[in-house]
Parts: C-alpha cells; structure tokens; sequence
C-alpha cells in the first residue's frame, strides 16, 4: 500500500528483531499468538520484551503505573500491560502516549466502559486525535480518514480495542454480548482536520485549550454518508443534514448522551462563508432533528420508565404530537471537521448514549 | 494462566498482554445469611422491561420457596449510566440484593 503524504517515515532503530529470531520460527510464533487468545483474529506484532521496552522511550510513564483499572473486569491497566498491547498492535513510541490517553479517557466514569463493552449495542469507541503533534506523528484527518492507509489512525485504534479485551476483558460473544458487532472493533481512530474547520477544534468545547494535544472518545456506531451536492445555503444544507440524523430506531431519542457530526471540507467552507457559527449550527440542527412522541413510542426502548428518561421539561408526555429532540440540548451535538477535498459530503455517528470524553496526551510526553 | 501460554511467553521471552487472574479486582463476597425466611430483599434492574420481569419473578419464586419478606424494587434512571448513589444506599439498607440486566 502506498504511503499517504502525511504518514511520517519509518523510524529507524526501532523494532529491530531480536537476534533470536530466526525466520523460519516467525511462521510458527504467529501462529501460536493466533492461538493464545490475545489477538482480534489479524495477525499480530509478537510483544517482545525488547518492544515493549523501546515503548517507554518517548513517555514518562513508568511500566508498574497503574493508569486504570479497566472495566468489566476492573484489572489494573499498567503501563506495561498497555505497551504490550500497543506493540502487538503495531505501534511505535511516538504512538504510545495516544494509547496511554485513550485507555485513560474511556475510564472515565461518564463514559461507562463497563456497560458499554457488554451491551447489546452496535458500538463501539471511536477516538478522535486533535493538536499540534497530530501532523508529527502522522494521523490522517484528510481523504479516507475513517479508512485504511495510515499507520498511526491504524495502530492506536487497535491497540485500544486490544486493551480492551485482553486487559479489559470484553471478550467477544462471551462478555461483549453485542447483537452485531462492529467493524470499529478492530480499529476506528480519526483526526481532526483544524486548518479546514471554520470553527474551535472538539477539544476546545470540551474544555482543553487550542495547543493542547488529546485524544476524544465516543462510544460510536458506524459513520453515515450525508451527501448534499445542491446545497447553497446554510438552511439547504441543514435540512439535509438534520434528515439524516433523525432516524426514530436511534438510541439517543430515548437516552440522550452525546451524537457525533463530522463536516467534510467543502460543507465546512459553505458554514463559514455565510458566518454560521458553530451553536448556531449546533441550535439548528437540534430543532430540525425532532420526532414526535407518536412515533418514538413504538421504536426503541419505550417502556415503563419513560418518564423517568431526560428529555427536555417542555416534551409533553400527554401530548403524542409533542416533539422530542434527538439530543437534550443543542451542544450535545459534537461537531468538527474531517475528511478530503470533493463534492459536498458529510458523516453522522450516532452512538450508545453517553459523553465524548477528552484526555490529554501531552501529560505522558516528557 | 495456562500452561501453554506460560511456555509461550518464557521461550519467546514475550510480555503478556493479558493481567494474571490475580490482578482481577477481588471483590469480598457479601456476608452470607443464615436463612432467606423473612429477610427483606432489593432487586436492582437496569431499567429494561425484561430485566424487570425476571426479577419480579424471581422475587416472587424466592418468596414461594425460601419465604422471603418484603422485596423493594429499584430501577436505574438509564441502563446507559451507572446507577446513582442514593439508589445504592437504599438498597443496602436490606438484608440482601439482587442484580440483574435484561434486554
């Protein structure tokens, strides 16, 4: 495959193979890991001692720290659990830290890892890389961003879903109890595009500062197509955007939570043209993506405690032609900008139903 | 771990990925009751319909058989989020718990 242009070079003197391996033993070795239970079915980089090792060269992180205890198991996360993770996956040192900080962010309490990796759900965590470094290190936020291609979007989505299920324990059909599945479960990892978004990068409204460098989770399905080619106005496309996010059978309009919507350049430049800020966009999509109760009573999970559930005071449970919105209020819409250059096309995530959370990266850098 | 694995990671001098059983968080098991005659019961579900009928049924057939006192349901406002403090408080306040989740 060939290299994008902002996939860094190979880094040199790292990964060597350790003299004992012999290549005729490289056949057998991978196979054995496919057979030990540790992998996500593709073949793995073995976790050499000597690996793990070169993965502390770039962070402060000491092999004992113990970042988290990780659900549903609650095993400890060490560092050194998660660098063996990593190096299957095949990371380099400057992956590492974005690992450190994903394994980090999906701890947090408001993201529910432990329901969440035994759901039902058709989800999954999606990490989006913002900062400065993002170029240095090579994540791809242009043309098939949610694609193949690019190492690090590659590895530090893979090294996530590892932890998470060697460390983590969310085995697949034993206690990740997921009806479908999810493609995101061997990797799912963007960047955000900053220089083609008219508007503060997802990590500023989320309470980091612009030279920060961080990682966001989201517990994500899959991304939509919105395409709108025609679209002239702010409200042309809106309507066509607002459309595609308001399916009844979404989870949101029964729990709320976080949505993710990811603009493409081009709509992006159509938003900026005409001023649209991003609460703006945010206000106008929140009062074109409502369903009413009519509908929503006999899709999702409408059941008996529907009116302990969050909706917005003013939904009148009484009234089956009140609206109910997607989400509770118009900045729970997550928006930023990704993806490449081309007729106008953008990409919803819905979700599970809980927080983007964001952590820093930095924090693991010397 | 196996012993399989254990010669895997000792010959190719590999870190295991994967935490020793140890390392699992040991939650101490509640104190055991004597008898169910008579102990009152909460039964905790994750707000789903099905969660709910499996404990009511439960609770009843608990009832039937082991003679149990009163039982006090709760449900969690959301299966998305954890259930909150005070409902956790509550349900300590009896003589046993049970937690399920249906879907």
């Amino acid at each position: 495959m060939h290299r994008l242009p902002n996939s860094p070079a190979p880094c040199k003197g790292i990964m060597s193979s350790p003299a004992s391996v012999e290549r005729e033993d490289v056949r057998t070795l991978l196979e054995e890991l496919a057979a030990s239970g540790w992998t996500d079915g593709l073949p793995v980089v073995p976790p050499f001692r000597r690996y793990v090792d070169e993965m502390f060269h770039l962070t402060t992180a000491q092999p004992n720290h113990v970042v988290t205890r990780l659900d549903p198991s609650a095993a400890p996360a060490t560092v050194e659990r998660i660098a063996a993770n990593a190096v299957m996956a095949g990371c380099l040192p400057q992956h590492f830290p974005y690992v450190l900080a994903a394994v980090e962010a999906v701890s947090d309490p408001r993201f529910n890892l432990r329901s969440h990796m035994c759901s039902t759900h058709i989800s999954t965590p999606l990490i989006i890389v913002g900062g400065p470094a993002r170029d240095k290190v090579g994540f791809n936020y242009e043309g098939n961003c949610f694609g193949a291609g690019v190492r690090a979007n590659a590895v530090v989505g893979r090294a996530l879903n590892l932890c998470l299920v060697n460390i983590g324990g969310a085995t697949p059909q034993v206690v990740d109890r997921s009806i479908f599945g999810h493609p995101g479960k061997y990797t799912y990892c963007i960047a955000e595009h900053e220089a083609a978004s008219p508007w503060d990068p997802l990590r500023v409204d989320l309470g980091f500062s612009q030279t920060e460098d961080t990682v966001t989770v989201y517990a994500a399905e899959a991304p939509h197509s919105i395409i709108a080619l025609c679209a002239e106005s702010p409200s042309e496309l809106l309507n066509i955007v607002a459309d595609s996010m308001a399916q009844a059978g979404l989870t949101h309009y029964y729990v709320g939570g976080d949505v993710v919507l990811v603009f493409g350049p081009a709509h992006a430049d159509l938003l900026a043209a005409t001023g649209w800020r991003k609460s703006d966009v945010q206000a106008y999509l929140h009062e074109h993506t409502r369903k009413p109760i009519s509908l929503l009573k006999y899709g999702g999970i409408w059941g008996r405690h529907i009116d302990q559930n969050r909706w917005p005071d003013w939904v009148n449970l009484e009234d089956e032609s009140s609206l109910v919105p997607l989400v509770k209020k118009p900045k729970d819409i997550k928006v930023l900008v990704a993806g490449g250059p081309g007729a106008g096309s953008s990409a919803f995530i819905p979700g599970w139903g809980t927080r983007c959370i964001t952590a820093s990266v930095r924090k693991w850098i010397p | 771990m196996d012993e399989s694995l254990d010669r895997l990671i000792a010959t190719w001098d590999l870190i295991s990925p994967v935490p020793p059983e140890s390392a699992h968080r040991s939650r101490p098991l509640a104190g055991r009751l004597g008898s169910l005659a008579g102990a009152k019961g909460a039964f905790l579900d994750n707000s789903k319909d099905n969660a709910s009928q499996l404990l009511r049924d439960l609770a009843r057939f608990l009832h039937l058989e082991f003679f149990i006192g009163d039982a006090s349901f709760f449900s969690k406002p959301m299966h998305t989020r954890g259930a909150p403090g005070s409902q956790i408080q509550q349900a300590a306040q009896r003589d046993f718990a049970v937690v399920a989740i249906g879907d």
